[in-house]
């Protein structure tokens, strides 16, 4: 067969012409089957670090950074004192950065909740340190709710896969509804104030781009319009 | 019993930037096939090579390392013969070659041999594989095969004057170096995977040497002047007049010609031709004359002696003995990244005709040429003949054919014909632009 633009003889094992990509076809002459000309046998990928040994490498660090300050404390103060603060964030700092890639595939539908999971334990550890008792009123509220827009964000993007507009803009007015009932609880658990004073201007910013970008998400037009001034 | 003391020996002068120029992703490689008329016995293929590397004790080898340089050890026994992959040339990583540097594969009725470039040229490359598919055939076919046309006798020792370093032998008395100019790189999209497509245009040998006597050239001067038109196409379409630089083609030259050297080491040199846009617009003709003139005026005896003499006295200064090897490391990968494949657009190398004993010529479809592309600019070409017809190997890790378009297209509309074959218009999407 010959490539009718480029006037090439193909082989016979050609589905294309190789320097055009015109498909071979001729309505009166059947393609013979013919072998590839190389077979399909991708090579192995190549890591001269594999992945198991970087994570092996960044688990011994983090554990190396577990042990050394604890044994400080205990030689110098002889018990867990301040370096239970310091492994907390520093275990807290595993689980978020280093946890999900000992998995092949890591869903962050998973692990998000997992982050946060492990963020709440930390600041209650942190309250029981400082005699404090502001976890159950403060800290778990607050975290619980950062934990349930951040997740429902992901699992609607990754399983939805559409309509990122109504997600994100929906997302922010929750956000800086959020805002508020922050400024409320630290309110009455620390009895900073009477009423809402700094949060009302994040809420309002935060409601504003929610709601605009609700308006695009509903407007094709003005969609279109903003995708012509703004395309990179 | 007594173990065998391995051979060892020291890096020729080509071969010390290979080592030193290697990155994790990418290392010098080649590729010399050849296609039978049966499909090929993995079991017979690995008795062949077992036979076969005794006589080849210096491409038989690994790189190792030493204080002050690399050298090349023997190794014991040869390595297991694989099956090909989807593309030829897959990086060869320099753990791999510090246990071997060499590796055979198979697919089908083809039996291909990638070497690492320090440790034979496509000279000595191609009498390997043709001792080794001779010994295939003899065992496959039972066929009695002379020892001749570049098939070695693997009952034979290995003569010293093979595994010689030619290159100081040879050199002149007198430094001849010119500096060349940067030229013009083609970029492209990077393909996936470090996958490597590969275009082989096969033509008629002779009508390619009659069109190129025609015009008063070698085939391969021809070839690279047409290159370099291609070239300059490109670059004209892709870049302003001001910023336009020179288009030079790398053509290795195979001292042996020149010199009396049987050396199974690499013994190659290179000449640059090309030309400069900015003196203005170049027709095929004048390109073709230019080529020829400047590679009758660089292919000499006493040039090249010349510029042998410029690289081994590099070699012998005893500051640079005494670095220490990382240390040359360095500066050698550094003046290999600022300079060496900056200075031509493309390698073009061709290996001639090989010709083979009449006894194997009826089991022997054909021969193939590829030289592995550099890690910056992303096409390379070999060139091959055998039974009448030239096979063209065109590889490029991006994915736009811009090249190889340009450059069969004007072979055709010269009047040649042409019949390609790749490894990617199977059952993918040919990106042209």
């Amino acid at each position: 067969m010959y490539c009718i633009k480029c006037g090439v003889e193909l082989a016979d094992s050609e589905d294309r012409c190789p320097l055009c990509g015109t498909t071979v076809y001729h309505p009166d002459i059947e393609k013979p089957n013919a072998e590839p000309l190389f077979p399909d046998n991708p090579p192995e990928p190549h890591y001269t670090v594999t992945r198991w040994g970087g994570l092996f490498i960044l688990t011994s660090l983090f554990l190396l950074g577990l042990t050394m300050p604890l044994i400080c404390d205990l030689s110098m103060n002889g018990g867990v004192t301040w370096s239970g603060v310091v492994m907390g964030a520093i275990g807290l700092a595993y689980v978020i950065t280093v946890l999900p890639f000992w998995f092949k595939s890591p869903n962050p539908v998973v692990f998000v909740p997992i982050d946060f999971a492990a963020c709440g334990l930390f600041l209650f550890y942190l309250n029981l340190c400082t005699g404090g008792n502001w976890f159950l009123k403060f800290a778990l509220p607050t975290v619980g709710m950062v934990c349930v827009i951040t997740t429902a964000v992901i699992t609607l993007c990754r399983y939805l896969r559409r309509g990122y507009l109504f997600i994100f803009g929906g997302a922010t007015i929750l956000s800086g509804i959020s805002v508020l009932v922050m400024e409320w609880l630290l309110n009455q658990t620390f009895g900073l104030h009477n009423k809402l004073v700094w949060s009302i201007y994040p809420f309002a910013a935060a409601i504003l781009i929610g709601l605009l970008l609700l308006i695009i998400a509903v407007s094709p037009k003005l969609r279109a319009s903003l995708q012509k001034k703004f395309f990179v | 019993m007594k173990k065998r003391q391995l051979r060892w020996m020291k890096l020729d002068n080509a071969a010390k930037l290979y080592p030193a120029a290697k990155r994790r992703d990418w290392s010098n490689i080649f590729r010399l096939s050849v296609t039978l008329d049966e499909e090929i016995r993995p079991p017979l293929l690995q008795a062949a090579l077992d036979s076969v590397i005794p006589r080849f004790p210096s491409i038989a080898v690994r790189v190792r390392r030493a204080m002050f340089w690399y050298y090349l050890e023997e190794i014991p026994r040869a390595p297991v013969v694989i099956p090909d992959h989807s593309y030829p040339l897959t990086h060869m990583p320099f753990d791999d070659i510090l246990q071997c540097a060499f590796r055979v594969l198979y697919y089908k009725n083809r039996i291909a041999v990638e070497f690492f470039h320090a440790i034979a040229d496509g000279n000595s490359g191609i009498i390997f594989l043709k001792t080794l598919a001779a010994e295939y055939l003899r065992l496959s076919s039972h066929i009695e095969i002379p020892c001749t046309q570049g098939v070695f006798d693997i009952t034979e020792p290995p003569r010293e004057e093979e595994l010689a370093d030619d290159f100081p032998k040879f050199s002149g008395r007198v430094k001849k170096s010119r500096s060349e100019e940067t030229s013009f790189q083609l970029k492209g999209t990077p393909e996936e995977n470090s996958f490597r497509n590969l275009l082989i245009a096969e033509i008629d040998a002779g009508e390619v040497l009659a069109l190129a006597r025609s015009h008063g050239a070698t085939l391969t001067e021809f070839m690279v002047a047409v290159m370099i038109s291609s070239f300059l196409e490109l670059q004209e379409e892709r870049v302003p007049e001001s910023r336009r630089r020179p288009v030079k083609v790398l053509v290795p030259v195979n001292l042996r010609r020149l010199f009396p050297s049987v050396t199974l080491r690499n013994f190659v040199l290179y000449c640059m031709p090309g030309v400069d846009p900015q003196l203005g617009k170049y027709e095929l003709d004048e390109i073709i004359k230019e080529t020829h003139y400047q590679m009758s005026l660089d292919i000499s005896a006493k040039k090249m002696a010349s510029r042998i003499y410029a690289n081994v006295k590099m070699e012998q200064m005893k500051v640079v003995r005494i670095l220490p090897l990382f240390i040359k490391n360095f500066f050698m990968k550094l003046v290999y990244d600022l300079t060496g494949e900056k200075k031509s657009c493309i390698t073009m190398s061709n290996l001639g005709v090989v010709k083979v004993p009449d006894e194997m010529e009826p089991h022997i479809e054909r021969f193939g040429f590829t030289l592995g592309v550099q890690h910056t600019s992303p096409n390379n070409c070999g060139m091959i003949s055998y039974g009448g017809k030239l096979y063209i190997e065109m590889i490029r890790s991006i994915k736009e054919p811009v090249l190889e378009q340009k450059f069969l297209l004007k072979l055709r509309d010269m009047g040649l014909h042409i019949k390609v074959e790749s490894n990617y218009s199977h059952d993918q999407e040919v990106n042209s632009e």
